[in-house]
């Protein structure tokens, strides 16, 4: 059976008018109705992944260890008011989390629970920049997005609900519970499609496509792995995987958006997340990714599967009532807000992984422009950072150790990134103040390695940080990277 | 509402080995390759002493006359000054002592792999924890040997032999993995054994005091006794501490039992604890050295074998976090305090022995052998030819300069209490080398191994 992605549905948001100007086309293909089956196994899908994420976080202990055992935290810029909840709350939290995740997949007060699982995403985000990981982040957005849809309409509890009140109250089916406008699915697919590109752009780069690293550093990690392990140690392995990933990265969704290539493209995708997930601790991301990746399957692809299941709904063609927001008045203001809020999303997401080219210099090493930008498993790089203070008057230095403040990890991921050595150094300085008030100057000593290379020279050292304030302009206090190719690391048996 | 600490495990395999264990250890386990030196006295349960008055259960040979000495030798082994002599070496840091039935220090000479290197450190450990257990017997010996018949002569023979067993034991104590380590040094086979052997940094001698006082094992047993009232600290506050004061809080039970005591009965208290603990003690080191035992649990070749571990890297990570001894310990928690620097509070390994530099020398001998090999000088596999082997040569070599400059710094510092503020400042300075050298590329985000640090093992990444 051949499946189209256009339908003309009986009832459609039929725009009884020809469209007078580019914008009204735009907008008449954006509210063209397509399937509804997309968006319901993409909320079933996202809402169980989002629960067992959460779920890990109480299992592994994470609440504690990553969220309230930290005595410092890294704020978001703007964000610096987010703070944890107590303890006892926090894990209500994650249990709530855990349940809205669940609310969400079976379409449960769908409006509700999706918005608040959204939240609830966002806020664990914001509480410590060093917990930063591009799948949470992708995590958050994709749940809000969903939250802005009515994936719920269809396949749902809700629906279900809906239908039992209609049947007592002897009402019809409305037309239109088992479509979705196209522009729906679009976004869901630029998201999606967004994130493999800038990975892949990200790997446009000398050190991933010339020098094999980091990969060759992290396959040494893996030489263990039945059949593939020694295949790792063989020379030239690790730049051919490098190029690999990178035409994966960059190529995969014109695979997925050809209905020829797609069932292989979709293997590929498969073959791709169980690798990475098994030579990396990505925990969830190739979970989520495989999931999001049936997003460029035709949207009603998972029609029969949904039939077979028993959870049958109603096609964008099986007739009924016009629904309210159908025909012209789906133009309305409302529509109208919905489709620009939509479209300054797709703006700000496509412009923001490409903020980095503002900065010049090697993004992997200042990193301006690294977070929210796609830049996944690019870099191996981690040192030593450790903080002088002169007190007012003084002429002594008195030597910090960050580890007096952080805990491991807060500390291996600080070390990479100059702008949290910066809220640290300006921690020190404030724990540090002489007793009238008056800041004391803190300097970082902050030996990094990128890839391999030997460790270099990260901040400034004779930068008083206190003097520094953090933002979006060049930061100069950062040293260049160092310019030498990274070392040929072998992996090992 | 209640909600959980954290996650259950449930699927714990150390515990029911820990179990099995126990149970051996006391039933008298008989091990044979390595075997530390039992000679004809070596452990039985059966000793004919009862739990509470004997030594743990143990009978070390040693009556209470003034001879008829069996298992390690005689009085003749042992001289008046606590030198101790023969084959067993000079008992100072670096216990190549081959006398003690533990063999050859093990090397291997083979290409370098991984799972060989995992075996080395094994075998290295192995190695170790034989060694120590035969220097616990020979400390459970004199010790009991004291506490039956008190002299003078006796004391220092006992003295002698824990300084003897406190520098083997400050070889072993750095290599964290294992029966040896905490769960959360390794969270995978960690059972802590190395905590009951010797609570340093978590000392506290209010603790021991409680049960000089109230004898309360005798009742009770060790198994409610915590780690910092028992092991090595505990007998060096017992053995070395000639005060018949106590620093328990005044209101406290211990300090009011304590003051009804005659200076007679403190001192005939603590020996009779010392004999108790010693007697402990050395329960523990034959555990540790069953759970290695290749008759045994053979723990060598599960780690060899990364059972448990997820990953052969995984093991590596745990194994390779001993390498951090230096940071986490000789640097932050016996030098930083002494230079200002840090957090942590002067808190001296042995308050009475004083023999913290002596120690210092012996956890550095540890590292060497993790990192460069088992054997004398470092021979054998370890750390370094993985760097090498994986083209990161430059690196070994950095790690190796600075390692040996704090060594040879080592050997010339007098007593950490001896020492100028100059020195110790110089000596944190090349520990703060070797450290950073560490975490930039060998171990974290940076590292040319993929050798992750502590405590960011289990979180997800990018």
């Amino acid at each position: 059976m051949i499946r189209t992605e256009t339908y003309a549905p009986a009832h459609s948001l039929a725009l009884d008018a020809a469209p007078r100007s580019f914008i009204e086309r735009i907008e008449r293909t954006l509210l063209e109705p397509v399937d509804i089956s997309f968006l319901v196994l993409f909320r079933v899908a996202l809402g169980t992944l989002l629960a067992i994420s959460m779920e890990r976080f109480v299992a592994y202990g994470w609440i504690d260890e990553l969220l309230l055992d930290p005595t410092f935290r890294f704020k978001y810029l703007g964000f610096e008011w987010v703070a944890p909840l107590p303890r006892s709350q926090m894990f209500l939290l994650f249990y709530a989390l855990i349940g809205l995740g669940l609310m969400v997949a079976a379409g449960l007060f769908f409006r509700v629970s999706a918005v608040l699982l959204a939240l609830g995403i966002s806020y664990i985000q914001l509480i410590d920049v060093s917990t930063y990981l591009n799948h949470y982040y992708l995590a958050a957005l994709l749940a809000w997005l969903l939250a802005c849809t009515p994936a719920n309409r269809a396949g749902s509890v809700d629906a279900w609900l809906k239908r039992k009140l209609r049947q007592l109250r002897s009402q019809p089916e409305p037309e239109g519970t088992g479509q979705v406008a196209r522009g729906v699915l679009w976004l869901f697919r630029f998201q999606i499609g967004l994130v493999y590109f800038c990975a892949g752009l990200a790997k446009l780069q000398s050190d991933w496509l010339l020098h094999g690293q980091p990969l060759r550093i992290w396959l040494g990690a893996s030489t263990d792995l039945p059949l593939l392990g020694p295949l790792f140690t063989w020379e030239g392995v690790p730049l051919l995987i490098s190029w690999l990933g990178f035409l994966f990265d960059t190529t995969i969704v014109a695979w997925l958006s050809f209905a020829r290539t797609r069932p292989y493209a979709y293997a590929v995708v498969l073959f791709f997340h169980t690798l990475t997930r098994l030579l990396f601790d990505i925990g969830m991301f190739p979970w989520i990714m495989s999931a999001c990746a049936l997003i460029f399957f035709p949207p009603d692809a998972a029609r029969p599967l949904f039939a077979r299941l028993g959870l049958g709904f109603p096609g964008p063609s099986s007739g009924g009532v016009p629904p309210r927001n159908s025909g012209r008045s789906a133009r309305g203001p409302l529509v109208r807000v919905a489709l620009s809020v939509g479209l300054l999303y797709v703006a700000f997401q496509a412009v923001m992984p490409f903020r980095y080219l503002a900065y010049g210099g090697n993004v992997l090493w200042h990193e301006q422009g690294m977070r929210l930008s796609w830049r996944v498993m690019v870099r191996a790089k981690g040192g030593s950072v450790s903080f002088l203070v002169r007190r007012p008057g003084e002429d002594q230095m008195i030597f910090v150790d960050p580890k007096a403040y952080l805990k491991p990890f807060q500390e291996n991921e600080m070390s990479g990134q100059p702008d949290l050595i910066l809220q640290m150094a300006h921690h020190i300085g404030r724990e540090y103040r002489a007793p009238d008030g008056t800041l004391p100057e803190v300097y970082a000593q902050a030996n990094i390695s990128l890839n391999g290379r030997r460790a270099a020279p990260l901040i400034d050292p004779d930068v008083d940080l206190m003097k520094v304030q953090d933002g979006l302009a060049p930061a100069s206090w950062i040293l260049p990277a160092p310019p030498e190719a990274p070392p040929h690391i072998r992996p090992v048996l | 509402m209640h909600f959980p600490l954290s996650a259950p495990r449930w699927f714990r395999p150390g515990t029911a080995l820990l179990v099995a264990l126990t149970m051996s250890a006391f039933a008298g386990c008989g091990t044979k390759d390595p075997k530390p030196g039992q000679g004809s006295g070596g452990s039985s349960s059966t000793g004919g002493r009862s739990p509470g008055k004997g030594s743990g259960g143990v009978d070390f040979g040693a009556d209470g006359g003034a001879g008829g000495d069996s298992g390690l030798g005689g009085d003749g082994q042992v001289d008046g000054s606590g030198g101790r002599k023969g084959p067993g070496g000079t008992g100072g840091s670096g216990a190549t002592d081959s006398g003690r039935n533990c063999g050859e220090r093990p090397v291997s000479n083979e290409e370098f792999t991984k799972k060989r290197l995992l075996e080395s450190a094994g075998a290295c450990s192995a190695y170790s924890a034989c060694v120590f257990s035969s220097a616990a017997f020979e400390l459970g010996r004199q010790v009991t040997r004291y506490a039956d018949s008190p002299s003078d002569a006796r004391l220092e023979a006992a003295r002698a032999a824990w300084l003897d067993a406190a520098l083997v034991w400050s070889e072993t104590a750095p290599s964290q993995f294992g029966p040896i380590a905490s769960t959360a040094s390794d969270r995978y086979h960690g059972r802590g054994i190395g905590s009951f052997i010797h609570a340093w940094p978590a000392l506290n001698r209010c603790e021991i005091e409680k049960q000089v006082a109230t004898r309360a094992y005798e009742e009770q047993g060790f198994q409610r006794i915590l780690p910092s009232a028992r092991g090595l600290a505990a007998l060096e506050y017992l053995l070395f501490y000639e005060g018949d004061d106590t620093v328990c809080a005044s209101n406290s039970t211990t300090y009011k039992v304590w003051a009804k005591l005659s200076e007679e009965e403190i001192d005939q208290a603590k020996r009779d604890y010392a004999r108790a603990v010693v007697g402990d003690l050395y329960e523990k080191s034959q555990e540790l050295v069953s759970v290695w035992d290749k008759d045994g649990e053979d723990f060598g070749k599960k780690l060899s074998n990364y059972e448990g571990y997820g990953s052969e890297q995984e093991a590596l990570n745990v194994v390779a976090w001993s390498l951090l001894y230096p940071y986490d310990s000789i640097r932050d928690l016996k030098i930083g305090p002494l230079v200002g620097i840090g957090t942590a509070l002067k808190n001296p390994e042995s308050p009475y022995a004083e023999i913290d530099m002596e120690s210092i020398r012996a956890n550095l001998a540890a590292f060497r052998a993790l990192f460069q090999g088992c054997g004398e000088g470092g021979e054998g596999i370890g750390f370094d030819d993985w760097l090498t082997a994986a083209g990161a040569d430059d690196l070994r070599q950095e790690i190796q300069d600075a390692f040996d400059t704090i060594d040879a710094h080592a050997a010339e510092l007098p007593p950490l209490d001896e020492a100028s503020d100059a020195e110790l400042n110089d000596f944190y300075a090349e520990l703060k080398v070797l450290s950073d050298l560490l975490k930039q590329q060998f171990f974290g985000s940076g590292s040319v191994l993929n050798l992750k640090l502590p405590a960011s093992a289990a979180s997800d990444t990018d």
